[in-house]
């Protein structure tokens, strides 16, 4: 039986990933990218794939205007 | 008509049993504290698996067991080996858990943010190979 490591992602953090990635802000693409491709739990990498999602799309918006 | 709602009714009897897991194994551990059995409270609860630890009987997002210690301080990565050895040394109940759709056991300590998982085929895998 192997064990493998892996993190979970503080709630904290995770509600300040997404008030950044609605505000528009690289940083919560940053911290998204960091849960989506880090060794998380998959309930972490979810919500970082969502995150940067957010982020790319609201900066996105916001450069086209 | 009469079939889809003999498979609605399955469906809800299914998660029941689920959660009837999870609530006898934190009573267990509740129980197992307050004896002074166990040196650190448990709880479990179900979320999201693995995807490498896939398997046919594999609930969508919810095929993760999560067990966290509550221990007010960050456990060992040994100290989280052996809660999950306690778990998967009972044949039984990962039998269980693989038959009602979990596959991922996760282990954490409410204290910090690493955890140690393992994939509950595996435990099966080394059971069919003990008995060849």
């Amino acid at each position: 039986m192997e064990e493998k490591e892996v993190k979970t992602g503080k709630t904290s953090w995770i509600l300040i990933g997404f008030a950044l990635a609605f505000l528009g802000g690289f940083i919560g693409m940053i911290i998204g990218g960091n849960y989506a491709f880090g060794n998380f739990d998959r309930k972490t990498k979810l919500y970082g794939y969502v995150m940067l999602v957010i982020s790319i799309v609201v900066v996105k918006v916001i450069t086209s205007n | 008509m009469w079939n889809k709602i003999i498979d609605i009714v399955e469906w809800f009897g299914e998660i029941n049993e689920r959660r009837g897991v999870v609530k006898d194994f934190n009573n267990a551990a509740k129980k197992a504290f307050i004896s002074g059995d166990a040196p650190t409270l448990l709880n479990a609860k179900t979320t999201l698996g693995e995807p490498e630890y896939h398997h046919h009987l594999s609930k969508f997002l919810s095929s993760g067991f999560k067990i966290k210690a509550i221990s007010g301080r960050e456990l060992s990565k040994d100290e989280m080996k052996e809660i999950g050895a306690i778990v998967l040394d009972n044949k039984d109940f990962v039998r269980k858990l693989i038959t009602m759709g979990w596959d991922t056991l996760y282990v954490f300590s409410d204290g910090g943010d690493n955890g140690l998982k393992w994939s509950l085929m595996e435990v099966v895998k080394t059971l069919y190979i003990g008995k060849r």
